[in-house]
């Protein structure tokens, strides 16, 4: 599956919270790596889930190459073609990193295959394939360790890692660095930008505009649902921030 | 000094509500603490006391209860274990399926989810609602008197109430592992094995073995109704005015739950912690 990731009309309401996407639309090629910015309630997480086919929008449609990404009958193409790291790095603390890196792989896995994998855990091949990604993302022989040992940063890489072996069309992080150090908020955003050099589509939240330009090429910002902003982040102002995140406590 | 904010009337409107409700309880029932403590119930209660002693202790007696305390223990174990199979796969549709609004579960695909919902919802219900001493009565009708009917009527019950807490813990678990798998495209068994499961296993290893230790008072119960174990012994005793034989019962049951509750209590740390 290839081709660009295209956005019509976007609009989304939460019963309780009412509409907080208004017709939000854009187009991203393949290999561009786009910061999805905006103050806390935006609809920046919104947005993501409904690109993540974790949410359905109420109007407007998503579109990977010519495939809709809402369309029930699209759900077997679609498999393994979107990659989701989520702001807590959606890792349950129990789990080996090897079976937690291999979440990226099991989209293709048959469920004798899930079995066979809890009772026996992962094959020697699967093995080396983690300890690549592993080391892509700086935790080189912790295979064995459990997802509860490691930090809340490490926890992040071992999510992008398996975003890594899955080599996902599409990309979609909701703020992959919202609780990490400095240092390891700007490995996960080179990590993540990287993947657009091989052709990956990427779209990830940052709250930090400053991280956002230094990753991101492109910036899109969002108010109050609303797109307000799609651009270079070359071209990204002082005023253009002022206009996202004023009288907001971002 | 700050001032304290008054305490409205209104505040004691449902304490005094509930007392009036304990009150009328308590009358409709013919609760009487001078029936319990008074001259008369002291001496019978008193009585009553003094003939469980000495308790029966002879060896030929205790060598005949063994039998009947491993099929207690063999029972409830049994009720447990088979409960225990017939809840999980209940409880995995009677759970709120997490992110049911998923692109891939929409259509007809979520109106046999919801149906199936329902359908496990009620028999679960009704396998809870039924006690385990009316489900015993009903299998004795239907297979006999014995054991057999006991692990039955158990078996039911346990599956009952485990398939309701089994969904409760499913429910209750972190959905930012299980979202993560669906969006790549992780089918239902894998999202269920790897993203709920691994958080669930200690709740749910922890409310079987929790399972287990009421089986055995429940096992026991069932024996005043022919379902075998120690509760048929306990039966007989009192019915033959043998209340020395039924203080050493009381004590055997004793020792059984002490002995189940140490042993599942380091089943489950030991399970747990290797998780």
């Amino acid at each position: 599956m290839s081709g660009p990731l295209t956005a019509i009309g976007l609009d989304y309401a939460y019963p309780s919270r009412g509409r907080v996407l208004r017709g939000v639309g854009f187009s991203v090629r393949p290999g561009e790596a786009v910061a999805v910015i905006g103050p806390s309630g935006a609809g920046k997480s919104t947005l993501l889930r409904l690109l993540a086919r974790l949410a359905r929008p109420n109007a407007g449609r998503v579109t990977l190459g010519d495939v809709d990404l809402h369309d029930t009958s699209q759900s077997h193409a679609l498999r393994g073609a979107i990659g989701y790291v989520h702001q807590q790095h959606g890792l349950p603390a129990t789990v080996s990193v090897a079976m937690a890196v291999l979440g990226g792989r099991m989209h293709a896995w048959s469920p004798a295959k899930v079995f066979a994998a809890a009772a026996i855990g992962p094959t020697n091949t699967e093995i080396e394939r983690v300890g690549a990604v592993l080391r892509r993302v700086g935790l080189e022989g912790r295979e064995f360790d459990h997802i509860g040992e490691l930090s809340v940063g490490q926890r992040q890489r071992v999510a992008i890692a398996r975003t890594l072996l899955q080599a996902p069309q599409l990309i979609v992080a909701d703020e992959p660095v919202a609780s990490v150090d400095p240092t390891t908020a700007d490995n996960v955003l080179r990590l993540l930008a990287g993947e657009a050099e091989r052709g990956a589509i990427v779209l990830c939240s940052v709250h930090d505009v400053d991280k956002a330009c230094r990753h991101f090429r492109r910036v899109i910002a969002l108010r109050e649902g609303t797109l307000v902003y799609d651009g270079a982040h070359d071209d990204l102002t002082a005023a253009h921030v002022a206009e996202v995140y004023d009288g907001c406590l971002a | 000094m700050p001032r304290v904010k008054p305490r409205p009337l209104t505040r004691l409107l449902w304490p005094s509500a509930l007392f009036v409700v304990l009150a009328w309880a308590a009358h409709s029932t013919e609760v009487s603490i001078g029936g319990l403590l008074g001259a008369e119930g002291r001496a019978q209660m008193g009585r009553f006391i003094g003939s469980l002693f000495p308790p029966e202790l002879s060896p030929d007696y205790l060598l005949g209860l063994v039998g009947p305390a491993i099929e207690t223990v063999q029972m409830s174990l049994l009720g447990a274990v088979f409960g225990a199979m017939i809840a999980a796969p209940l409880a995995a549709f009677a759970m709120r399926a997490p992110g049911l609004d998923h692109a891939g579960a929409r259509g007809w695909r979520v109106r046999a989810r919801v149906l199936a919902y329902g359908a496990a919802r009620g028999v679960l219900n009704v396998m809870r609602t039924i006690p385990d001493l009316v489900w015993a009565l009903m299998f004795i009708a239907a297979v006999g008197l014995g054991p057999f009917s006991g692990v039955l009527a158990l078996t039911v019950h346990s599956a009952g109430l485990l398939g309701k807490l089994y969904s409760e813990a499913l429910e209750s678990v972190d959905l930012a592992p299980v979202h993560s798998l669906q969006a790549t495209g992780v089918g239902a068994v894998g999202v269920l094995v790897w993203g709920v499961l691994p958080q669930a296993a200690g709740p749910l290893i922890s409310v079987t073995l929790y399972q287990w230790e009421c089986n055995i008072r429940a096992a026991m119960v069932l024996g005043f109704v022919g379902a075998g174990g120690l509760g048929q012994r306990i039966d007989l005793a009192m019915r033959l005015f043998r209340y020395e034989e039924m203080l050493t019962l009381l004590a055997v049951l004793l020792l059984l739950v002490t002995a189940v509750d140490r042993l599942s209590a380091a089943i489950r740390g030991r399970l747990v912690r290797s998780l």
